[in-house]
C-alpha cells in the first residue's frame, strides 16, 4: 500500500543542531504503534499526542488502523529527547498511510510539540535549526508559531510558522498557502 | 564589592548592566540562541536584545551555574553570555560552584563533558560579586562595631580561594554611606550623569572595537585580549613604564595578575580616550587589585 516516508527534523546537541530524519512505515498485522532510534520517555509519548490531535484534525488516526507502525528516528544511535519530534511523526504517518497528497519533503525541516486538539505548541531550540537548515541548504523551516520570530533571524531560509496540524497539512497540500515570518535584528528593538 | 550591610551592592551590580552599550546583531544572534536552546524565548520577546543580567541565588547546584544534565543544557553561566553574572552573598555559595566558575573566568566557554558527548557553550560574562567583610558584617566599619571573633573573620574570608580572587580584576570597598548625607540629596552632587557615563562606555567600546577589527576569532573587548595582543596594544608612557617596574618590585602579582592589570589600565584609558597608558590609569588598575582583606 505504501512506500516509507522521510520527514527531516532536527536534535539539539549543546548550543547547535543535527540533522535527524523521521521515517514511517505501516506494515501488515495488529494493530501497535513503535518509535524506535534512542527515544526518551517525551519522544515514546508523542504516540498518543500523534493520535489525539490527527482524530480531533478530522484525520483518521493511527489507533483505527488495523496496522503495525514503525516510526523511526534516525540515526538511530543519537539519543532523541524532548517534543518537538511530535509534529515531523505526524507528518511522516500521514504520509506513510497515504493521508496527505505527495509534497515534495526535501528540502523542508519540520519541529513542533503537539497538543491533543491539533494545535502546535512551543519547543525549544529553533533558532538553531534555522541556522543548521541555512547552512546546508534546507530552504523551509516549518517552526510552531511562538518560536517563528527567533528563527526568522536567518537570512538564508524561509520560516513558516505553524499554529495548527491542519493548517500545516493545506500548506503542504497546496489548497491554502501560509505566509513566512520576516524578522530583521538589526531594527529589534532595544529594551 | 565587599561592604557592611545596606550600603547599595546590589543596586551598583544592577546599574552596571543599565550603562553597558547595547550589543552588536552578531552577540544578539550569539545570545539568541542560548536562550532558544534553553528555551527561554517567546513570541513577543523573539530576542535577547539587552545584555543579559542573571543573578542565581546562592543556593545553586554547580550543574544550573556551569550547564549539564544528560540532555546537557546552558547554565547561568552561558545565560549571562555578554552580559553580567552577579553573585550576591558570594561566601554562601558552595565551594565546588565558585571553583567550577575558574576555567570559563579564563575562557570565554564552558565545555561540559558526559559519558556521551561533550558539549560546548559560550560563557564570556562580566562578573560581579558582593560580600560582607565579615559574618556580623561590621568589620572595620568606623561607627558600628563589629561582633566576629579574628577566627570567624578569617574562615569568612577564606571561603574565596586564592585561585578566584586571582581572576576578579576589580576589588572595591564599598563605605556605608550616612543615611543623614542621603536625606540631604548628597548623592546627586556626587559622581557624573549617567548620560555623560554612558557616553564615556560607548567611545571606549568604539576604540576597542576599531582595535580589534582585524582579529581572528572576533573579539570585541579588551577582556578577550590573549598575553600577545596585551603586549601589542598596551602602549605605556615613560612615566608609566617606570611606575610598573618599582609597583611589581615592591608588591606580589602573579603572571595572571600582570597581564590583567595591563588590561585594566588600558580600558581606564580607553575610558579617557587616551592613546597611551598613562601613570595614573595604571596606578588605579593597581589599586582595584588590592586585596579585600588588606
Amino acid at each position: 500500500m505504501s512506500a516509507v516516508s522521510k520527514i527531516l527534523s532536527a536534535e539539539i546537541d549543546g548550543l547547535d543542531a543535527e540533522f535527524v530524519e523521521v521515517e514511517a512505515d505501516l506494515n501488515v498485522g495488529l494493530h501497535s504503534f513503535n518509535i524506535v532510534g534512542l527515544a526518551d520517555k517525551a519522544v515514546s509519548e508523542a504516540k498518543e499526542r500523534v493520535n489525539s490531535a490527527l482524530k480531533n484534525s478530522g484525520i483518521r488516526p493511527p489507533s483505527r488502523e488495523n496496522r503495525k507502525i514503525t516510526v523511526n528516528l534516525a540515526p538511530a544511535d543519537v539519543k532523541k529527547a524532548g517534543s518537538k519530534f511530535d509534529l515531523p511523526i505526524a507528518l511522516a504517518y500521514l504520509s506513510a498511510s497515504e493521508q496527505i497528497r505527495p509534497f515534495d519533503a526535501k528540502k523542508k525541516i519540520f519541529i513542533g510539540e503537539l497538543s491533543l486538539d491539533g494545535g502546535v505548541r512551543p519547543v525549544s531550540g529553533s533558532l538553531s535549526i534555522s541556522i543548521l537548515a541555512g547552512k546546508n541548504g534546507i530552504s523551509e523551516v516549518f517552526v510552531p508559531y511562538e518560536n517563528a520570530a527567533e528563527a526568522a533571524v536567518i537570512r538564508s531560509v524561509r520560516v513558516f510558522p505553524v499554529r495548527t496540524l491542519n493548517d500545516l497539512v493545506a500548506h503542504l497540500e497546496g489548497r491554502q498557502m501560509r505566509r513566512t515570518q520576516h524578522n530583521n535584528v538589526r531594527t529589534a528593538r532595544h529594551r | 564589592m565587599s561592604g557592611p550591610p545596606g550600603t547599595g551592592k546590589t543596586m551598583l551590580a544592577q546599574a552596571l548592566s543599565s550603562i553597558l552599550p547595547p550589543p552588536s546583531p552578531e552577540e544578539i544572534i550569539e545570545t539568541t540562541q542560548i536562550y532558544s536552546v534553553a528555551g527561554l524565548t517567546a513570541q513577543t520577546m523573539p530576542f535577547v536584545s539587552w545584555r543579559p543580567f542573571r543573578a542565581p541565588h546562592h543556593s545553586a547546584s554547580a550543574v544550573s551555574i556551569i550547564g549539564g544534565g544528560t540532555n546537557p543544557k546552558p547554565g547561568e553561566v552561558s545565560l549571562a553570555h555578554r552580559g553580567v553574572l552577579f553573585l550576591d552573598e558570594i561566601p554562601e555559595f558552595h565551594r565546588d560552584v565558585l571553583e567550577s566558575l575558574r576555567q570559563p573566568l579564563e575562557e570565554g566557554f564552558v565545555r561540559v563533558a558526559r559519558t556521551k558527548k561533550t558539549v560546548v557553550f559560550p560563557a564570556r560574562f562580566t562578573l560581579v560579586a558582593a560580600m560582607n567583610p565579615c559574618p556580623c558584617g561590621y568589620f572595620e566599619d568606623p561607627e558600628k562595631e563589629c561582633v566576629c571573633t579574628a577566627n570567624e573573620i578569617m574562615r569568612y574570608q577564606k571561603k574565596i580561594s586564592g585561585p578566584l580572587l586571582d581572576r576578579i580584576d576589580i576589588q572595591i570597598f564599598i563605605p556605608r554611606v550616612k543615611v543623614e548625607e542621603l536625606r540631604n540629596g548628597a548623592e546627586a552632587a556626587h559622581g557624573e550623569p549617567k548620560k555623560k557615563t554612558e557616553e564615556k562606555i560607548a567611545v571606549a567600546r568604539k576604540l576597542q572595537e576599531n582595535r580589534f577589527a582585524e582579529c581572528f576569532p572576533r573579539i570585541y573587548s579588551n577582556s578577550e585580549m590573549n598575553s600577545k595582543l596585551t603586549e601589542k596594544y598596551a602602549n605605556l608612557d615613560t612615566d608609566a613604564e617606570v611606575f610598573l617596574k618599582r609597583a611589581l618590585e615592591k608588591s606580589f602579582v602573579s603572571p595572571r595578575g600582570y597581564y590583567r592589570i595591563l588590561k585594566v589600565s588600558r580600558t581606564i584609558a580607553d575610558l579617557d580616550a587616551s592613546f597611551n597608558i598613562k601613570k595614573e590609569h595604571l596606578a588605579e588598575a593597581f589599586h582595584y587589585r588590592l586585596k579585600i582583606e588588606e
